[in-house]
Parts: C-alpha cells; structure tokens; sequence
C-alpha cells in the first residue's frame, strides 16, 4: 500500500505516519508532535481527514477510546508505506544535494 | 459555536470521528488557537468529506449496477436458451407448459432477490441492493422482449402455428401474424420491461434485507471499519 492517491491529504499524511511511528498518539497530541518536529500546524478538517483516508487504506488502525479521545497507531502497511516513502524521499534529496553542490 | 461546524459533515462520517473530532476543536479552543483558521479547516474538511462521500456512494451504486447486470444478463442467456428450445426446437401447437413457465417466473423472481442480497454484501449503501435488483430486472424484461422479437419474425412460420396465437389473432379481427406479434411486442416493451424493473427493485430490496447484521448500521461501526459504511473493496 502506497502513500498515494490521497490528494490534498498526502503531505498531512507523511506528518501523522511519522509521528504514530514514534508511538500511538489521539488527534490534539498528533497535532502537538507535528507541530514541534515540522513546524506545521494542522487544523482539525485536516487531520481528520487524513487519519480517516488512513485509516480507511489499513495504514492506521484506532486504539480503543480513552474518554472521547481515541489513540491511534500505526500498521505494519503504514510502516512499511512510511519507510518505502521516506527512502524514495531521502534519495531525491541525496541527489538534489549533490546538484546542489556541483552547479549551484 | 465552532464546535456545531462539526454538524456539517455527513452523519456516517459523524458517527465514526465526530466526537473525536469535537474533543480536538475543545482542545484547539482552549489552546487559544486562532479561531478564524479553526474554521475555515472545518468547513473545508467538511466539503472535502461529504465529496468522497458521494464519490464512495457513486462508486457504490456502479458496483451495484454490475452486480444486477451479471445477474441480468446470466439470466437473459437462460431464458435464451429455453425460449428458443421450447417455442422453436420442440415447438408444439398446444401451450402445455404453463407450470413449467410459472416455476420459471419464480426462479426468475428468486434471482432478482439473490443479486439484491449479492449487491448487499458488496455494499452498504442503502439502496446498493434495489438498483441491483432494479438493473437485473431490467435486463431480463429487455431480453426477454428481444428474444421474442427475434423469434417471432426469424421464425414467425413456427409460431405462427402455436393455437392460442392463432386464437389470439381471431380474436383480435384477424390479419398478418407478423404483424400481430410484433404489436404484442409494443405491449411487452409497455408493460413487461418497467414491471420487471419495478419487481426486481423490490425484490432486490428485499434480498438486501437477508444480510449480515454487521454491515447494517453505520452506528455500530468499529474502529477500522470504513468511516463512510461503504465497503467496496
């Protein structure tokens, strides 16, 4: 399972895998995490609808309520999705870097 | 009053994350966030769900769709088969098949429910297994006038023989057996192609009823389940 093919929700995507990835979190802890390790601030639409596009594709899965907060976590295909991003991610990096250092 | 913009979005969507949702907007409004921003993300998270909503729901009814025409059309190749053989093949001039043809409108009509209840496990959408119903009853009315229309001018000699058409024609004043045939054709089209529709609708509804109960409602959806109650997958 890709990354792919959540549209307006990819980018806010990554940011929830990769904070889940460093353990389960409920929606305001996600948006704290988020906010302190990309300085993005999602907004509620837009973190909701992204945790149910990942949700709907197995990426995530829902911890039982705690209140009416509700944990989530992330899948072995999140994690597995997540890293197959990342690496893609880091190699287009590594090499606009080096670009970078040779002609610019 | 924020906390209401939550009421936008669809009541599936609702049920799964609303109060999640609500909690995190209490939160963000204690945390002193801007307001303004709080809002226009709802609003656009809103739109944004209740466009997928009617994609998934769009997508579902296509599923559907294609549920009821294989039934449909498995049926059509049926009916094609025996219609030829038992008006054609083994035409008699006596109709003598009359429990035969009633046991076949029952198997038919059993069919209808069976693509309802297929469409119902493919779909939770509320009316995925009456359009399946509807579309294979569709199919079947419009096969079956097909059928005929082929049969009775491709072979309007063989029919022609068969006593309650011959009585038929007398009793209608007389004239040209093709003629006579394709005018009964005008009437199938009239009559049997929307009734079937409108029987296969409701019996399709009907087979949708016989489901799991675990697909049913949207309120006893677990965590993980898809938010919008449509699994099409």
């Amino acid at each position: 399972m890709e990354i792919g093919g959540l549209g307006r929700f990819a980018d806010p995507a990554v940011l929830i895998l990769t904070s889940l990835a460093g353990g389960p979190k409920h929606g305001y802890a996600l948006i704290l995490d988020v906010a302190e390790f990309a300085e993005v601030t999602l907004g509620p639409g837009t973190l909701y609808g992204a945790l149910s596009r990942l949700e709907q594709r197995g990426l995530i899965e829902a911890l039982p309520a705690e209140d009416r907060r509700r944990p989530y976590r992330i899948t072995t295909d999140g994690a597995a999705a997540l890293r197959s991003y990342l690496e893609h991610a880091q190699s287009v990096a590594r090499r606009g870097l080096l670009h970078l250092e040779a002609y610019a | 009053m924020i906390r209401h913009l939550v009421r936008l979005y669809p009541r599936r969507w609702r049920d799964r994350y609303g109060s999640e949702l609500d909690d995190l907007v209490t939160s963000l409004l204690t945390d002193r966030q801007p307001r303004r921003r709080i809002v226009a993300d709802l609003v656009r998270g809103a739109a944004d769900a209740r466009l997928q909503t009617g994609v998934l729901m769009l997508r579902s009814y296509r599923t559907a769709g294609w549920v009821g025409a294989r039934y449909g059309l498995t049926v059509a190749a049926v009916l094609a088969t025996v219609i030829y053989l038992t008006n054609i093949v083994f035409a008699t001039a006596k109709d003598t098949d009359g429990v035969k043809v009633l046991f076949g409108w029952l198997g038919v009509f059993a069919i209808l429910g069976l693509a309802g209840l297929h469409a119902a496990r493919r779909s939770s959408a509320r009316f995925a297994p009456l359009v399946a119903g509807a579309v294979a009853g569709l199919i079947v009315g419009a096969a079956i006038v097909a059928i005929f229309a082929v049969l009775d001018n491709v072979y309007v000699d063989i029919i022609g023989r068969q006593e309650q058409k011959i009585a038929a024609l007398a009793a209608a004043g007389g004239g040209d057996m093709r003629t006579f045939l394709n005018q009964q054709l005008v009437g199938m089209v009239i009559v049997l192609i929307p009734a079937l529709t409108a029987i296969g609708a409701g019996l399709g509804h009907l087979g949708g009823l016989i489901r799991p109960a675990s697909t049913a409602s949207p309120t006893s959806m677990a965590p993980g389940q898809n938010p919008l109650g449509l699994p099409d997958h």
